[in-house]
């Protein structure tokens, strides 16, 4: 007998599929991804009465095994594979008692299939507390599969179904739905290539062959979508005949509160004014209390680098070591705030019911952009993070509208712009200038976004003409009922999506920063070593000038970037960034900041020299860096580098530029294709140069 | 009749769905030609239309509402 048991967790979205989980696992769970694609896998796992270890799988949630989305497509084919080590030994069916129909469906073609399954009723507490009646013995008997009833918000009935999971369980023998006999011909040799005697797995190759990448040759019959309806017909016929004498009476009270919320959120009028409500509450937490986390972070990354630095050897490897990969990390790092907190409310809007809501409330508003509803939700999750926001996309079903999506949401303004924003806003806008009530530089900000988003939704706009996108596709979605946020849930999803940011984003950043660091300390060796030789004599003799010193090593330091590789390729590109208005240090930022825009206002701190020094006191770096950059003079002319029009068009290049390689790697991710994540790219960079020159042209 | 014609709050059933894929996004959602519904809600602008059905609530755009041949009653 094997240790191991393998279970998978199958079931509707919205049926409590995912409390099972946890109640059953605890935080004995892991997240991963199903190869090839990014859907999340969730493995746990708990010991069983009988000794052995359940290896437990909560497959994404899914209406019926016709997939339509690249979610159910996972669930589908983790069933479907007769060869996957995957495969489970026992299928649990998560049903919710208060709508038994669609869960039926689904279990109905699991049994079909001949995997050992066990109907798990789900939300039995719903049922005890009203006047319903559920014959379960009766059920158990016309299905042929044990049934268990439970509350996985409660803890009720666990046990039990543990206990059922030890004991083998039967199959029933007859099928639920015959594959009329009038098929045999065209299902004899799928029979055959799949190597089973199941009609039923035959039948869903012949209806659905993208289903079996394996095997070859297959087309999907003409008429396979008037196939699938009917035998969904014949089964809901079914099922219908079945539950009119096991369920005496259905549970409404749950949806009586549902109907009443609904009334307010739903209204034409206070519907749209609570979720603007909403987006300025989480547009709060994600900029001004995630402000005070970062801080902190930020301290810590700075502080443990000095300790690093005077702890460790002055070599190359110690130098890499602190400023390249420890400083690269806490630049990662220092993000997770936002996203965690980013997450904390999705994850709430989306456990308790109310995404479906703003889903229903803005389809419409968003539709003549080629949006779908859906699109609403990444393109607020993009004012954050680009990364986790793309990856939201996937809800979405039409492709077109997922694609628009996909490539809107990298110009919403996301965190990562704030500090290159503040640093050239406080520029050219002073400080103390007033309109009205309102702050000159917070309404540049203001500004900004709107620049952003109109941007967006004109890139949608264009995308739709381009593919003639007539924003007429079926569109269907379930309003789920309102439930209580479960904060385990929240919690687990905060710290998952919080960790795949850090390492998925992670690697790309410190590999890049790691590069970085490398080319603007090193230059062809001769020339750099002038440099140092030529201050090594200054710097003996102003040895007792603590000012001095530092004056002189910043000089060289700075001449060192000059000469280094990177200020060999920031001069290489001079030329082409002329137009804007930039010069060779700008072009270093502009480079070094290619993988992640937030390095711009690191590099720019080190191509000034503003930083050791008052390291470790951000603000004082901060002015220090405005002021030296204030003060930046052009060596021939002697007019200022940075005038307004090369402020504003420094701004306006970092509000269209993709400038973020995580993006680009995760809209590959998303599309497969590589054409579309590098053309994006090409596009954002060229909306950027062109925007950036007329902004140049218009203020100089 | 069509379901697009429908205010808030009426009630009828499904009688005929024109368009298989339609059909089939219904009857994943547990919808079929002779439930009985409610328009629960309405989104402004011809915007989506939110039906209750069997205990659950599903919504779909208008443009699918006007593929839905129903009865009012």
């Amino acid at each position: 007998m094997s240790t191991e048991l393998k279970i998978a967790l199958l079931g509707n979205p919205n049926s409590g599929k995912s409390s099972l989980f946890n109640a059953l696992t605890g935080m004995r769970q892991k997240v991963g991804n199903y190869p090839g694609v990014t859907v999340d896998r969730k493995v746990g796992s708990f010991p069983l009465p009988d000794g052995r270890r359940a290896i437990l799988s909560d497959l994404p949630g899914t209406y019926n095994l016709y997939p339509k989305s690249e979610d159910e497509f996972v669930a589908t084919r983790a069933l479907l594979d007769l060869q996957s080590p995957e495969r489970p030994d026992i299928v649990v069916v998560v049903a919710d008692v208060t709508n038994l129909r669609r869960g039926l469906l689904l279990c109905s073609q699991v049994m079909d299939l001949r995997i050992p399954a066990i109907l798990c009723l789900n939300m039995m507490d719903l049922l005890d507390t009203e006047s319903s009646r559920l014959d379960q013995t009766a059920l158990q008997a016309s299905l042929g599969i044990p049934v268990v009833g439970i509350s996985a918000r409660q803890g009720t009935g666990l046990d039990t179904l543990k206990a059922t999971m030890v004991g083998q369980a039967p199959l029933s023998s007859k099928p639920f739905f015959t594959v009329p006999g009038s098929f045999d011909a065209v299902l004899s040799p799928l029979l055959a290539s799949l190597g089973t005697d199941n009609r039923y797995l035959a039948w869903q190759a012949y209806v659905r062959p993208d289903l079996f990448p394996a095997l070859p040759g297959a087309n999907a019959a003409d008429s396979a979508e008037a196939l699938i309806a009917n035998e969904l017909t014949l089964r809901y016929d079914r099922i219908q005949d079945l539950l009119a004498r096991v369920l005496l009476a259905p549970p409404t009270r749950s949806e009586r509160i549902t109907d009443r919320i609904d009334r307010v959120l739903l209204h034409p009028v206070a519907g749209y004014l609570i979720f603007a409500c909403l987006l300025f509450l989480i547009f709060q937490a994600v900029f001004a209390w995630a402000a005070i986390p970062m801080e902190w972070i930020d301290d810590m990354f700075g502080a443990t680098g000095d300790a690093l630095r005077s702890a460790l050897p002055d070599h190359f490897l110690s130098r890499l070591l602190v400023e390249g990969v420890w400083d690269g990390l806490g630049g990662i790092v220092v993000f997770v705030p936002q996203i965690a907190f980013l997450f904390f409310f999705i994850s709430i809007l989306e456990d308790s019911g109310y995404m479906s809501r703003v889903v229903f409330l803005m389809d419409r508003l968003v539709r003549p952009f080629g949006f779908s509803g859906k699109s609403v939700i990444p393109l607020i999750g993009g004012m954050a993070c680009a990364v986790p926001s793309i990856m939201m996309a996937r809800t979405i079903p039409d492709k077109t509208e997922r694609l628009i999506t996909i490539l809107a949401t990298p110009f919403m303004s996301c965190s990562a712009r704030i500090p290159v924003y503040v640093l050239l806003i406080s520029i050219f806008v002073p400080d103390e200038g007033q309109l009205g009530i309102f702050n000159m530089q917070g309404l540049v900000m203001t500004g900004m976004y709107f620049l952003g988003f109109l941007m967006a939704l004109a890139t949608a706009y264009v995308i739709k003409r381009i593919r003639r996108y007539k924003s007429n596709a079926t569109f269907v979605t379930e309003l789920p009922i309102f439930r209580m946020p479960r904060w385990r849930n929240t919690g687990i999803t905060m710290y998952h999506k919080s960790r795949t940011f850090v390492v998925e984003a992670g690697k790309v950043i410190l590999v890049v920063s790691v590069l970085l660091w490398l080319l603007q300390n090193y230059g062809p060796p001769a020339r750099m070593a002038e440099i140092s030789d030529s201050y090594a004599a200054r710097l003996e003799a102003a040895a007792e000038d603590t000012a001095k010193v530092l004056e002189l090593e910043h000089a060289r330091d700075a001449e060192h970037l000059r000469a280094s590789y990177a200020g060999m390729i920031g001069r290489g590109i001079e030329p082409v960034i002329r137009p804007l208005g930039f010069d060779w240090k700008i072009g270093i930022a502009l480079l070094s900041s290619f993988a992640a825009r937030e390095v711009f206002v690191g590099t720019m701190a080190t191509i000034y020299s503003a930083g050791e020094d008052a390291a470790d006191d951000e603000v004082g770096r901060f002015k220090q860096l405005r002021i030296q950059m204030a003060a930046e003079r052009h060596p021939e002319t002697g007019e200022p580098v940075y005038t307004m029009a090369v402020a504003v068009a420094l701004l306006v290049f970092y509000a269209f530029a993709m400038q973020c390689l995580s993006t680009v790697a995760v809209v590959q991710r998303e599309t497969k294709s590589w054409k579309i994540a590098l053309g994006m790219l090409a596009y954002m960079t060229a909306v950027a140069y062109g925007a950036a020159f007329i902004a140049f042209q218009v203020f100089s | 009749m069509r379901l697009s014609e429908l205010p808030k709050g009426a009630k009828g059933v499904i009688l005929a769905i024109e368009g298989k894929e339609l059909e089939l996004s219904l009857l994943r959602l547990g919808l079929l030609v002779g439930d009985r519904f409610e328009v629960s809600d309405i989104a402004p602008f011809h915007g989506p239309m939110a039906l209750k059905v069997n205990g659950t609530k599903v919504a779909l755009r208008f443009s699918d509402a006007g593929m839905v041949q129903i009865s009012r009653n």
